[in-house]
């Protein structure tokens, strides 16, 4: 069997770092330290003007084959995840291609999902090398989420950040990345989306509000929070019994988990339900915020400046929009 | 725990600040701290201690403490 591993990880954040303060001067009333206490998140950063999905993902394309010396054409195939994608068309991930200076000998693709897609296009890479098909894969995630948001949404400006990451996927003969289970509840499409697009995007849309503090028009993003809260404590601790049994291991033997950074609160609540020591739950959302797909790789990286270099056995799991969910088990044994 | 002692404990866990108690009169949905982030709070709350799932919609529909305790069979009996 052919085996593969993640070999290194890096990211970037945009330019404008945004502290909860920073909303108090149009928010006098509401309460952020229980925000902060609640949800873990103090600071966020977002893009500026000139900032977008396609240059944080350069820079993260950039910084990642830097700092490791990759030769970029060992490079044979890059997947880019994203919600924000630079142009309606073409594919993001051909621009990434032709400003980063990787071979035209590779295959790209962007692929649609949101804190979910990481989990997804690991598994994806792994198969795509198992298969023989690819010995480096490189993943990409880019999310500039903030773009969507109404500038009068308190909530989710507090909550979402942007971000992007990038992930080399190289060949081994050590089995870094084990199985991984897959699920999708499309009934539940429109707890979290941006219900126009390019084709019926209306210049002026209706402004709506949900509960205090929440603004949005059709064109921008609308989370049902409740609604996206109740599938995940349905759901997660569900998907954690099935990845033990897929990989056939137990709680016991797993060092770390490491799940979507969507909030404190709601990873405390997922931690309970799935029985899960609170010791091995890795938390990485404080200054960074929810930043969609970015937010496993972000810990990941996190987490791999504070390990030491011997083998581990970590539980990823992405979950959130579509509404669809993925998570499996990787194995480190350096820094990434 | 009574129906007053779980409204004690929603009060704290909600941190609110706008009114001195909440009873089973209370409109939920009036009080100045009521956003999508008390209502995660309340559904948790709900999860927690009586592991009953309430959805966003059925607080959505419901008004006060009393319509949604009812709701969920939870009584000082």
């Amino acid at each position: 069997m052919i085996h593969s591993e993640i070999k290194h990880i890096d990211y970037v954040l945009p330019s404008v770092m945004i502290d909860n303060s920073d909303f108090k001067v149009n928010h006098p009333d509401y309460n952020f330290s229980k925000f902060e206490k609640n949800v873990g998140i103090k600071s966020r950063y977002i893009c500026a003007d000139n900032e977008s999905t396609l240059t944080l993902a350069i820079k993260a394309v950039n910084k990642l084959i830097n700092k490791n010396n990759i030769i970029k054409k060992d490079i044979d195939f890059l997947i880019l995840c994203t919600q924000s994608p630079e142009y309606m068309l073409p594919t993001t991930s051909c621009i990434i291609q032709e400003i980063c200076g990787l071979p035209n000998s590779i295959g790209a693709l962007d692929i649609n999902l949101g804190c979910s897609g990481y989990t997804y296009a690991l598994s994806m890479a792994k198969a795509m090398i198992g298969s023989g098909q690819a010995k480096n894969v490189l993943l990409v995630t880019s999310e500039t989420y903030s773009k969507y948001i109404n500038k009068k949404d308190l909530i989710n400006s507090l909550l979402f950040g942007d971000a992007a990451t990038a992930t080399l996927i190289s060949k081994s003969e050590y089995n870094g990345i084990e199985n991984f289970i897959f699920g999708t509840d499309g009934s539940g499409y429109d707890k979290l989306i941006v219900k126009n697009n390019f084709f019926n995007k209306a210049t002026i849309a209706p402004e709506k509000t949900y509960s205090n503090f929440n603004v949005y028009t059709d064109n921008n993003l609308y989370m049902d929070g409740p609604e996206v809260f109740n599938f995940t404590l349905d759901k997660i601790p569900t998907l954690v019994e099935e990845i033990y049994k897929k990989n056939k291991t137990n709680n016991e033997a797993i060092s770390k988990y490491i799940f979507h950074q969507a909030n404190m609160m709601l990873l405390e609540f997922v931690i309970r339900k799935a029985k899960i020591d609170k010791s091995k739950m890795f938390y990485s959302l404080s200054n960074t915020g929810n930043t969609v797909s970015n937010t496993i790789p972000i810990a990941l990286k996190e987490y791999s400046k504070i390990r030491g270099n011997d083998n581990e056995k970590i539980v990823l799991a992405g979950f959130g929009v579509g509404l669809s969910w993925c998570g499996g088990i990787i194995n480190l044994r350096t820094k990434i | 725990m009574n129906t007053k002692e779980i409204l004690n404990s929603i009060f704290e866990e909600l941190e609110i600040e706008s009114v001195k108690e909440l009873d089973l009169e209370t409109v939920y949905k009036d009080l100045d701290e009521w956003d999508s982030m008390s209502v995660i709070i309340l559904i948790g709350f709900f999860e927690e201690n009586f592991s009953t799932t309430v959805s966003g919609e059925t607080l959505n529909e419901l008004t006060t403490f009393g319509d949604l305790f009812l709701k969920l069979k939870i009584d000082d009996n």
